[in-house]
């Protein structure tokens, strides 16, 4: 199909919309601003209580100044918008949170379907795998908490947790030793069959969604 | 439209109660946004499928941005399709706006141009999408707060759209309600001004009033107002009766109390107690 653009259209459309992105045009710059500061908020609660109210205005003031979003869904919008953060964020503890919270949020909507698997556990030869929503990540243990994120706290190591959604759509954040790192690595390259009596970690990784069965 | 009388517009505040809760007779079909539900899985999939198989729904998409000056989003009117295609949905709406620039899409409903070449543009869009999606398109007119000077009127921009293009008019009766008064024209006018046989189905929402000095904000926060249940009456006995769905989305109340409200509309719409179905 070919649809013709014409000059004249294209230049007040795209008028119109510069003029939203510098804030005017009435008050429409106001309103793609509040809307998207809800939204963001709606999403990342604990970044943008972290970032404080000014700062997110000021962040939501430049993400529709510099940056063009690919899609007008919320999905989309909010996953741009951390996109855009993480340049302008650097390395710090905001971007560590906005981070955070933006893989409870991807691990939440995950398309995949987690199938419980505690029904077959006693049957032999399971092909076992990967939560398919499952990601790992290295976040100071202050960050996964309710309490108040400080700088100090977020200044601890790092340790492993597996962020995953549970068949009933709980997401979890789950603390990873060694014992579940060395458990979950016979499964890092794709679903496997398991032979014999599961053991102790290999139910409880099945009890928990951790691990699903495959068929 | 195979749908009946009374639509909500769905929300994710009472999906659950929609999805798990007895089926209620006090609404016949919910109206769902796609740009809100495609592409998730977990809860939101599920919650959605059991919904789909309980209630009809029509879907009314935020993200098509007719009016904007550039190519068609192919990518996002496939995800469109394949969205309809699962949940068995005939009916599609967007608006009369536009959402994008050159550089990409902005997260609101920005008033298009009214001028020749634009509606051009758009009856030729507006065909195409329909071919893509063999369905028809219903386009809603939109709340405008900014009227630049020498543009066509909005009711001769939208007869002209509907006309040339072959497209329905989802007929918003609190924007005509709000447009009228930010803007000074009288709204049955505008009604009368449109083709009696333009009209697919109708929104029905609250908006505020922060006085007559302030511009009226199309909000969907409020109960519906008096005077826009008068000019909906006014609608249906010039456009016939059609599909009614109620939006709210902000201060959303309890379904209960939607249910309530979406039926005292449809009354005072029609004079009917209700669906036959």
């Amino acid at each position: 199909m070919s649809i013709d653009l014409t000059d004249d259209v294209v230049l007040r459309a795209e008028r119109r919309c510069l003029a939203v992105r510098c804030g005017g045009y009435g008050p429409y710059g106001g309103l793609v601003r509040a809307a998207a500061a809800e939204l963001f908020t709606t999403m990342f609660p604990r970044f943008v209580n972290h970032r404080g109210s000014g700062a997110l205005i000021e962040d939501v003031d430049a993400f529709f100044l510099l940056h063009g979003a690919s899609r007008g869904a919320f999905v989309q919008m909010g996953t741009e918008f951390v996109a855009f953060m993480q340049q302008r964020l650097g390395s710090s503890v905001s971007r560590m949170v906005l981070e955070y919270e933006w893989t409870l949020f991807d691990v939440e909507v995950h398309p995949a379907v987690v199938r419980r698997a505690h029904e077959v556990v006693g049957k032999d030869g399971l092909m076992l795998g990967l939560n398919p929503t499952l990601r790992f990540i290295a976040v100071p243990s202050t960050l996964v908490g309710d309490d108040p994120i400080s700088v100090e706290a977020l200044a601890l190591p790092p340790s492993t947790y597996g962020v995953y959604r549970t068949a009933d759509h709980q997401v979890l954040t789950k603390p990873l030793g060694p014992s579940d790192i060395a458990g979950l690595r016979p499964f890092e390259a794709g679903p496997a069959r398991v032979y014999g009596p599961l053991d102790t970690w290999l139910v409880e990784a099945l009890n928990g969604d951790l691990l699903t069965v495959f068929t | 439209m195979n749908v009946h009388d009374r639509g909500l517009g769905l929300r994710r505040e009472f999906a659950s109660a929609l999805a798990w809760g007895p089926t209620r007779s006090d609404v016949d079909f919910l109206e769902v946004v796609p740009d809100n539900w495609m592409g998730l899985g977990g809860e939101s999939a599920q919650v959605l499928e059991a919904i789909a198989a309980r209630y009809p729904m029509v879907a009314h998409s935020l993200s098509l941005s007719i009016g904007d000056a550039q190519p068609l989003d192919w990518s996002y009117l496939g995800a469109v399709r394949s969205f309809l295609d699962r949940y068995g949905i005939e009916t599609y709406s967007d608006h009369v706006s536009m959402s994008r620039d050159s550089r990409g899409y902005l997260y609101e409903l920005i008033p298009v141009p009214r001028n020749e070449a634009s509606l051009r543009l758009m009856v030729e869009k507006v065909k195409a999408v329909q071919d893509f999606l063999a369905r028809p398109l219903a386009l809603e007119n939109v709340s405008y707060y900014v009227e630049e000077t020498g543009q066509m009127g909005e009711a001769e921009f939208l007869s002209r759209l509907v006309e040339d293009s072959g497209c329905a008019l989802l007929l918003d009766i609190n924007n005509v309600h709000v447009n009228a008064r930010n803007h000074g024209w009288n709204a049955r006018e505008f009604l009368q001004a449109l083709p009696e046989d333009a009209v697919s189905y109708y929104h029905m929402a609250g908006h505020l009033d922060l006085g007559p000095d302030a511009q009226m904000l199309d909000t969907h926060g409020t109960e519906v107002s008096a005077a826009v249940l008068q000019l909906g009456a006014l609608a249906v006995r010039r456009f016939g009766r059609q599909p009614v769905v109620l939006e709210r989305d902000n201060f959303v109340p309890s379904l209960d109390e939607l249910c309530v409200e979406l039926n005292a509309v449809h009354r005072a719409m029609t004079g009917s107690a209700g669906s036959p179905a």
